[in-house]
């Protein structure tokens, strides 16, 4: 289950580095799944694939 | 007749090339191969999924055999032309006294081929607009630096800056030690070029430019980048192991005639060129989207 707005996304490049919290960036690797609003993850393009 | 069209084309074709290397940006971000020929539609090339750490001792031993993982890509090699008329009496008057031609219809469709050069260098190649048959630098980024940082505010580029330095070093590209360029959408250049520090005055971009250790910063029309996304990647030169274009044919122009009207009817010409991105370890490019 997902926040509403918010999708699971897994990592498709060799590192992503993403602010989630304004100001505390976090290097997520390919792979690994995280949470993230929809909105973003649009904007993250094929960086990550939504699971 | 022939012979005649060959030098007008050739004539044309001298008086664009500088102008279009001007304007030209993918080629000033990758290291060019020398053209293979037009004839070369295809093209294999290994890209390289996985790097191991190398070994350090007092002498070579035996079982350390390592391979460097890479698989096969096979690309058909993309054509970028643009078409153009040129009015019969010039070309009859360029034959007859030898009149300047005016190529301003051929610089125009340079610019255009150009265009759609750059789009494919630095976007990808791609029949609907979303989905890519070839990836270009953006597309084909191996990491990617999507921490919010508007260029308006002074500081953000140094943190995307060391943001992408950190992201490509942890894949074990030297981006601390090796010169690398940034590109950036025209807006956001224009923000960093106007960056100034409100307190002590320091303007943002010579921070930058030293962060990218004798790389430099260009700017990219928005029709090629996104509005909030940039590119961090070594210069051709450094980055010529990682990513090249494959050239096939260089800037050429040619010329023929409408065969309706074959001594009266304008002359259609054409300036193209041809060549891949071959992107061999996507992890020597780092994408900046959200600044």
């Amino acid at each position: 289950m997902t926040k509403e707005g918010t999708v699971k996304v897994q990592v498709k490049v060799s590192h992503l580095a993403i602010d989630l919290i304004p100001g505390k960036p976090e290097i997520y690797k390919k792979g690994q799944v995280f949470e993230c609003p929809e909105e973003r993850a649009k904007k993250l393009g094929n960086s990550v694939k939504i699971v | 007749m022939t012979n005649a069209l060959a030098t007008f084309s050739k004539k044309v074709e001298s008086q664009l090339v500088d102008p279009l290397r001007q304007v030209n940006i993918g080629r000033k971000l990758v290291y060019v191969t020398p053209a293979q020929g037009f004839g070369i539609s295809s093209v294999d090339w290994g890209k390289i999924t996985e790097m191991s750490e190398g070994y350090v001792s007092y002498g070579f031993t035996d079982g350390n055999e390592d391979i460097i993982d890479v698989t096969l890509a096979n690309s058909k090699v993309p054509v970028y032309w643009k078409d153009y008329k040129v009015p019969r009496r010039m070309y009859e008057s360029w034959k007859v006294n030898g009149t300047d031609i005016d190529s301003a219809a051929a610089l125009s469709a340079g610019y255009r081929q150009v265009s759609a050069e750059d789009l494919a260098i630095i976007q990808g190649v791609s029949n609907d607009g979303s989905n890519y048959d070839i990836n270009g630098l953006y597309q084909g980024a191996g990491n990617n630096c999507a921490t919010a940082l508007d260029f308006g505010t002074w500081g953000n580029a140094i943190k995307a800056v060391a943001g992408g330095k950190t992201l490509m070093a942890e894949d074990g590209v030297p981006a601390y030690n090796m010169p690398l360029n940034m590109v950036l959408p025209a807006t956001q250049y224009g923000e960093l070029e106007a960056s100034v520090h409100p307190e002590s005055g320091a303007l943002e971009m010579p921070i930058v430019e030293r962060m990218l250790n004798g790389g430099k910063v260009y700017a990219a029309p928005e029709t090629v980048l996104p509005a909030d996304g940039g590119l961090l990647l070594p210069t051709p030169s450094a980055g010529r192991p990682y990513f090249d274009f494959y050239l096939t044919q260089n800037y050429t122009v040619e010329h023929g005639f409408n065969s309706e009207h074959p001594d009266t009817g304008d002359l259609t010409g054409r300036v193209y060129s041809a060549g891949i991105l071959r992107i061999k370890h996507n992890v020597a490019i780092c994408k900046l989207s959200g600044i």
